[in-house]
């Protein structure tokens, strides 16, 4: 055998093999983290893979955004802030699925580095955020540096890894079939918000806020077996204290919690760690509590709901009135402080106890769907 | 560093290649070699600088006690250095394990100690005694720091061997530099290798492992059934085998890059028909280390009998206790000590005769039976503990109502592992294997020379198949996982 020839035919047939594939996926770019961004009607304009690539598609926007606010938190934040309703082009939120706050603290970290502007930095947090089970699991993918250099390095690095993976490809092809068969659907909106919800409203409010619940309950990294965890709470420590050396203003706010998933907690004796967690979280900052009862987190679950998608999520119209809210500049009713929190979360439980009593019905459906779980 | 990288392959290896036969060419043989050491010891302190320190201080005290053993071969000295290199791979790989047992019958528990098993530790602990003992046995005269350092830290084998001698690979070393090249033939059939290597690491030990992993991380947590058992058990079989021949193939192929032939380490051990063949074609050069270090100063079979098996159990307990510090892997060694001696007295009772077709039948039925022998003993292997192992075990031997079993045999099994488990078959059995296809030091002589099988073929369709493997491995090098958002 000619060994020359078959080494420079392996070379270039590999190399032009790889070099295709990589093309063909920088093009397509389905989690929208290239910097190239040329969209194409019928074939990559829609990203549907952003659903559930959430966390990657939103690690990269710091390099190609200038925001001066940052939101941060996991669905529920993603799903329920809309900086668009409230005009002003310089928030972002840059929440996705199952965010924890070790991975958080690497998004603030990279976004200050590339954009030291940042001035504000909001976060959502809940109460499954902090389970024990709940480390930062898939980071292989966060963009991360201590400075510009290393941090364009890394994206580029860890886009040419997925540029070149299988995975990558079988979701171009999703996108391509996806752009295909639909028009005009966006996923994430310019400034962050998953807007998907919005354009395929949920007909079955009902059936996904049973699964929701029966989830919920089910798993241990949400409230099955709940536990505190510290490392978490550590972390969220080390957020507060990133901030305060670099002089970001950082409001800590807990989201909004439809009294249905409030219910779940009581009946699964959670309530105690709920207000054990509140409290952890006062020491070490103010928080703005908006999981308490008002005319907009009450609303009774249903179709056509105004203020949540389901039981577990609420929706923009709600998260714009807790935008401004956080926003403004002379505070809020809902801020928790070590001196109140005894007071405010007393106040809560009646608040909780006289709903049930309003709600039977729905206090009964918590406990069918845990008997449920029992069988 | 792994092999299976993007760094390693990319970045590392063209690097590293360049530059080393740039120094070659030029004339600058010891330049080379030093260069090969730093970018060694950069390929081992990328995975931890801290380890970095310890291979080097264990490196330079065992060069220290050879120069000894050459001046003074007494065996004291060499006893010194033999229980230096174990007191280390001891108090990193087994103390905690020794703490745990001797917890178990103690009040006052004792604080397990906060160690991570430095990487590679067994195979260049082991090549350090190969060393001493050449030196003491005569074998080896003179050797030369530089030599020494390339030797232990040459990154083809430095992680997960194949386990070499000294005089394996130096004069290999010292060759280069008066032919001053590395030859097409090697790079070539190097390159194929590691593409090979990669291949079966990358595209199937790393699609099968999920089935097992299913299997034994939840074996007492959920209701088990007897197919899922069997299944989770050869999806562990072909893992550690396409895992470890894979990684044993990567560092053949890389050291022929750099003009260096390591011994063969695997020769299709599935095939075998009976455990002692098997241990002659799986890990082969720990096979041939736990034969001449161990076996053979215990007596071998020159001591005859029960004194024989009594040998081969103790080589085989410390064998399964070399890959593992726990109850599970003792058991494993235990348990080829068993099938070893079961398998030896079975020779020496039974003499079989027949046709062809009868030995053909005979040699299929036998190699059946080898293969479900060292499953089971892989179960122990790979169980996180005793309890699991004990577990998957009663029920793939029969602890529940069979006409259940095969339901879910019917059902969940064969829809959808089929196609993969055909796949992973018909390679194992059907296809031959790298020293077949590059005969690559011929399986029954230890002969270090390569002839090429692939030398008749086409050098376009060679191309071709090798250009495949590769786009494949690189494609699944990286995998970028969905988050399912109902679940959370």
């Amino acid at each position: 055998m000619n060994y020359k020839l078959f080494l420079s035919k392996t070379i270039k047939i590999s190399g032009l093999g790889l070099l295709v594939f990589f093309v063909y996926n920088a093009l397509i770019d389905p989690y929208e983290i290239s910097p190239l961004r040329i969209p194409i009607a019928r074939i990559n304009a829609m990203k549907p893979a952003t659903d559930n690539f959430g966390r990657v598609h939103k690690s990269y926007q710091p390099l190609y955004l200038n925001s001066q606010t940052l939101i941060l938190g996991n669905s529920r934040v993603d799903r329920g802030f809309r900086p668009e309703d409230i005009g002003d082009s310089k928030v972002f939120n840059g929440s996705y699925p199952g965010a924890v706050p070790g991975e958080l603290i690497l998004n603030i970290k990279t976004a200050y580095a590339l954009n030291p502007q940042l001035k504000t930095i909001l976060i959502g947090v809940d109460l499954m955020m902090f389970n024990h089970l709940r480390r930062p699991s898939q980071v292989e993918y966060t963009i991360s540096g201590k400075n510009p250099l290393s941090i364009y390095l890394d994206a580029v690095s860890k886009f040419l890894k997925m540029s070149l993976s299988w995975d990558t490809a079988v979701q171009s092809y999703k996108t391509v079939v996806y752009n295909l068969n639909n028009t005009n659907v966006v996923f994430y909106s310019r400034q962050g918000h998953f807007s998907f919800f919005d354009y395929t409203p949920f007909n079955e409010v009902d059936r996904v806020s049973d699964q929701l619940l029966t989830t919920y309950a089910s798993e241990t990294d949400v409230f099955k077996n709940y536990k505190i965890s510290q490392q978490n709470l550590e972390q969220l420590q080390n957020i507060i204290a990133f901030c305060k050396d670099t002089s970001i203003e950082l409001k800590i706010f807990i989201t909004p919690t439809h009294p249905v998933m409030q219910e779940l907690l009581l009946q699964l004796g959670l309530w105690p760690d709920w207000e054990e967690w509140k409290r952890e979280l006062v020491k070490m900052a103010p928080i703005y509590d908006f999981s308490t009862y008002n005319e907009f987190t009450t609303e009774p679950l249903g179709q056509d709901m105004k203020y949540y998608y389901e039981v577990a999520h609420f929706k923009p119209a709600l998260g714009a009135i807790l935008l401004r809210d956080l926003l403004k500049p002379e505070g809020s009713h809902a801020i928790v402080t070590v001196q109140n929190v005894d007071e405010k979360l007393l106040a809560h439980q009646q608040q909780h106890l006289q709903w049930q009593k309003d709600n039977p019905k729905m206090s009964e459906r918590v406990h069918l769907v845990l008997e449920k779980l029992k069988k | 560093m792994l092999f299976n990288s993007f760094e390693f392959i990319f970045l590392f290896l063209p690097v590293v290649w360049i530059v080393y036969h740039f120094l070659i060419r030029k004339n600058f043989p010891r330049t080379a070699f030093s260069f090969l050491v730093l970018a060694s010891l950069f390929f081992y302190g990328y995975w931890s600088m801290a380890y970095l320190t310890l291979l080097m201080a264990s490196i330079l005290v065992n060069f220290a006690i050879g120069k000894v053993l050459q001046k003074f071969p007494r065996k004291h000295i060499l006893v010194t250095g033999i229980v230096f290199n174990l007191l280390i791979i001891i108090y990193y790989k087994y103390s905690n394990f020794f703490i745990e047992n001797v917890n178990l019958f103690v009040e006052n528990k004792l604080s397990l100690l906060n160690l991570f098993l430095p990487l590679g530790i067994s195979f260049f602990t082991f090549q350090q005694i190969t060393y001493l003992c050449d030196i003491f046995s005569g074998k080896l005269k003179n050797s030369q720091f530089l030599n020494y350092v390339l030797y232990l830290t040459f990154f083809p084998h430095l992680l997960a061997g194949p386990i070499t001698h000294y005089l394996q690979m130096v004069p290999q070393f010292e060759k280069s530099k008066t032919t001053n090249y590395i030859s097409d033939k090697m790079l070539a059939a190097g390159w194929a290798i590691f593409i090979i290597g990669l291949f079966k690491k990358v595209v199937l030990a790393d699609h099968i492992s999920p089935i097992s992993d299913v299997l034994f991380t939840n074996a007492t947590a959920t209701s088990m059934t007897f197919a899922d058992a069997w299944v989770g058990t050869f999806a562990y079989a072909f893992q550690i085998y396409y895992d470890f021949s894979g990684y044993s193939d990567m560092a053949i192929g890389l050291a022929l890059m750099f003009g260096i032939e390591l011994p063969l380490n695997f020769y299709s051990p599935y095939k075998s028909a009976n455990i002692i063949e098997f241990w002659r074609c799986w890990h082969m050069t720990l096979s041939k280390f736990l034969r001449d270090y161990l076996y053979i100063p215990l007596g071998g079979s020159r001591t005859g009998g029960t004194r024989r098996y009594l040998n081969l159990m103790i080589v085989m307990l410390l064998g399964g206790l070399w890959h593992g510090a726990g109850w599970n892997f003792i058991i494993w060694g235990g348990l080829h000590g068993t099938y070893l001696i079961i398998n030896h007295a079975f020779q020496r009772g039974f003499k079989f005769a027949g046709s062809d077709r009868s030995a053909t039948i005979r040699t299929g039925l036998f190699t059946a039976v080898t293969f479900v022998a060292v499953c089971v003993a892989w179960v122990f292997f790979r169980a996180p503990n005793l309890l699991s192992a004990t577990h998957i075990l009663s029920t793939a031997l029969g602890g529940k109502s069979l006409s259940m079993h095969f339901m879910v045999l019917k059902s969940a099994v064969s829809i959808n592992h089929a196609p993969l488990f055909a796949v992973l078959i018909f390679i194992t059995w059907c296809l031959p294997n790298v020293s077949q296809i590059f005969q690559y030091q011929d399986f029954n002589k230890e002969v270090q020379k390569v002839r090429f099988y692939f030398d008749q073929s086409s050098p376009y369709l060679m191309a071709m198949g090798v250009s495949v493997l590769f786009f494949f491995s690189v494609v699944f090098l990286s995998r970028v996982s969905p988050f399912l958002y109902f679940q959370f």
